[in-house]
């Protein structure tokens, strides 16, 4: 920044503008204590101390305006005529009304629809329009003077604004607005708020600037059809979803619980097998190898089963893990056995291809954690998928999805709960205690990140984040052919303790709901693990025809 | 009779009666046979195991001694129903006892600062918590071990 020696004048001739400003700014703060901060008045500088915080905001604006109109020409602070600049406030004030003015000269439409359709949209979305008009005109006369809002009623911008949390809410009915344009089809509209939210946001700290960040990316993708890089590279989202495992304890917790309901269902087994969905890297399995190895009477015989996608390299990530879990079962004295599928989608797979042995040999458990609702991306898929579970005869299936309805028909439903969902989900992670910003905690959000933008800017066979909540799930189960399992009071138990020992931030709240457990944030279930079994096994009665 | 630690907090019960001297003592208890130190150990709390490894490095040694840490965890946790060797054989490789109990087995007795666990009963919170550990909090303890033991694994060897 850079100021303009030859431009000051003396202390008197100012122009209407900049002298009423400086007359404003006085008059405002008349008994504002009247000391200039000492530091800066050695550096030439008259700034009140009471200022102080409102230089800060505004130079800090100006470097964001500055940014964002380089195309128009920084030669601007060149023509601006500074009059007392050691007035360090009055003169920032002028230079935002100067970056302010250009920009929206040359596209007076674009300045005109933000005005005037954020106020005229109607609902919920925009901010009510019986308090925008106050509102409006406190931030008008906060960040600008009488004067400078008379001199051009264009220039009253959001830019401007200090008060953070009013401008959370607004960036929250901006998204909202944008959102229901984008259900409208009114693009140009959509365009216009979304560079709103980017500015909005970049006020805003902590979660809540992150979520703005990627709803605001999302939309944007959406907006203009680019959408994301096709998330061909499954080690990478491997690679983050470790991440996430060691930052927050959704996962711990899924696998925890998932383990608990296996383990029961293989109390009497000598031979036991387990299907994963989704092997990953294989992080749920230690857990229950030590679990069945310290099992009174010894150790059954343990084989695992593991499902991925294709790697674009085409290393062998499944017989790795399955490596891996190998030296670990041989360490503490386990039998163990391990296959490896490559599946694109789980709907391609075949129950005969997996090597099942009758149940009089070996007990079965079908594990699925997050790998159920991108099935809903294709139509039958689930269906598929269900029915080959059923013929693989499992003892338990156990399966871990998001608590959200991400997958409603219409698009502005789907906004808002994954906006309150993921934000619910980002101040976990803040509030988790994760002191220093640690690589851990930005690659977790990248995760989350993601998958916001899967929800938001996909559609049909991309959108594979269809989040479905508990009620539904269980629904598809039962009329699918399967009973609930309750997880029992241990489980409960060791969820909570997994919490007390890992989450130092104590807004975690464990959940049971009809025998299923649900991991949630304060008042907010945020996943949910449920244990299924085929209907009329347990029970002694005949096996139902499904079974078949 | 020697005495350890006196000014160890807790109450030591009366030491087991010594073998004869094997060779003349010149000096207190800093020369030790090494067995006389660690049957004495055997008899300690889990602080004064881990105090008494700061001594020196024939302490140190003694005091990390796998089966020491294994009666330190064993003596107060709920039957988990599998045998000891079982246990050892499980334990051991997954990183030991001593392992088992800083890592998971301390921190969850202690008192949280956080909002105090739902079902455990109110601790005393003083220098010496009972330290008794329900059969849920020990199965959780070796899983959190168990995994601890397949990252460190799994993680060292991608770095080749």
């Amino acid at each position: 920044m850079k100021r303009d020696h030859q431009e000051i004048s003396g202390s008197g001739s100012n122009p209407a503008e900049s002298s009423s400003i400086k007359g404003k700014l006085w008059e405002e703060d008349p008994d504002a204590g009247g000391m200039d901060d000492e530091l800066l008045a050695v550096l030439g500088y008259k700034v009140r101390s009471s200022d102080m915080a409102d230089v800060a905001q505004k130079l800090e604006m100006l470097e964001k305006v500055m940014g964002t109109a380089q195309e128009d020409g920084i030669s601007q602070l060149g023509d601006t005529v500074h009059f007392n600049p050691s007035d360090l406030s009055g003169w920032v004030q002028n230079l935002l009304i100067e970056f302010n003015g250009p920009t929206t000269t040359p596209d007076p439409n674009f300045n005109d629809d933000s005005e005037y359709d954020l106020r005229a949209i109607p609902g919920v979305a925009a901010y009510p329009p019986v308090k925008s008009d106050p509102g409006l005109e406190n931030t008008r006369k906060r960040a600008k003077t009488e004067s400078s809002s008379s001199s051009s009623s264009t220039t009253t911008r959001p830019v401007v604004l200090i008060d953070s949390q009013e401008t959370g809410v607004r960036l929250v009915h901006t998204l909202m607005a944008c959102a229901e344009a984008v259900q409208q089809d009114n693009l140009k509209l959509a365009d216009a708020l979304v560079k709103h939210i980017g500015l909005l946001a970049s006020s805003q700290t902590g979660a809540m600037r992150k979520v703005a960040t990627y709803f605001a990316e999302a939309l944007a993708r959406r907006i203009y059809r680019i959408f994301p890089p096709d998330s061909l590279d499954p080690s990478y989202n491997d690679k983050l979803q470790m991440h996430f495992y060691e930052t927050c304890p959704y996962l711990k917790f899924a696998h925890f619980t998932a383990n608990q309901a296996i383990l029961e269902a293989f109390s009497m087994a000598n031979r036991v097998h387990v299907i994963d969905f989704g092997l990953k890297q294989g992080m749920q399995w230690p857990a229950l190898m030590q679990a069945l190895a310290l099992r009174p009477g010894g150790p059954p015989a343990f084989r695992l089963t593991g499902i991925g996608p294709p790697q674009p390299d085409n290393t062998d990530a499944l017989q790795q893990v399955g490596w891996k879990l190998a030296q670990l079962a041989e360490r503490i004295g386990i039998e163990f056995e391990f296959r490896g599928f490559v599946a694109n989608s789980l709907a391609d797979l075949e129950p005969e291809m997996l090597d099942i042995r009758p149940p009089e040999i070996e007990v079965v458990a079908v594990n699925a954690v997050f790998e159920l609702h991108p099935l809903l991306a294709r139509p039958g898929g689930i269906e598929k998928v269900v029915s080959s579970i059923k013929a693989m005869k499992p003892k338990i299936v156990t399966v871990v999805e998001q608590e959200a309805n991400h997958n409603g028909p219409v698009f502005l439903d789907r906004f808002t709960e994954a906006l309150h969902y993921y934000s619910t989900l980002f101040d976990s992670l803040e509030g988790s205690g994760v002191a220093p910003p640690s690589q851990d905690l930005a690659m977790s959000e990248l995760y989350l990140g993601r998958q916001i933008c899967n929800v938001v800017a996909c559609e049909g066979m991309d959108r594979v984040e269809r989040h479905e909540p508990l009620t539904q799930w269980r629904t598809r189960m039962e009329t699918a052919g399967f009973s609930p399992v309750h997880l029992g009071s241990n489980a409960y138990k060791q969820a909570s303790m997994l919490l007390a020992l890992f989450a130092s931030g104590d807004g975690y709240r464990v959940e049971e709901n009809n025998g299923c457990l649900m991991l949630g944030w304060h008042t907010r279930p945020l996943i949910a693990t449920s244990a299924w079994r085929l209907a009329g096994t347990e029970s002694g009665s005949e096996l139902t025809q499904e079974l078949s | 009779m020697k005495r350890i630690s006196p000014d160890s907090p807790s109450p030591q019960p009366n030491l087991k009666r010594v073998k004869e001297d094997p060779e003349p003592e010149t000096g207190g208890f800093m020369t030790l046979d090494e067995n006389l130190l660690y049957e004495v150990l055997k008899h300690v709390d889990a602080r004064t195991l881990a105090m008494a490894s700061c001594v020196s490095k024939l302490w140190l040694k003694t005091a990390r001694d796998e089966r020491l840490w294994e009666l330190i965890c064993t003596r107060h946790w709920a039957n988990i129903g599998c045998g000891t060797q079982q246990l050892r054989s499980v334990v051991l490789p997954l990183g030991g006892f001593r392992r088992l109990h800083s890592r998971y087995l301390w921190p969850l007795s202690k008192p949280q600062a956080a909002s105090p666990l739902p079902w455990a009963p109110p601790k005393i919170i003083n220098s010496k918590p009972p330290a008794r550990w329900g059969k849920d909090e020990v199965h959780l303890c070796l899983s959190l071990l168990s995994i601890q033991y397949y990252e460190k694994m799994h993680f060292t060897s991608r770095r080749r």
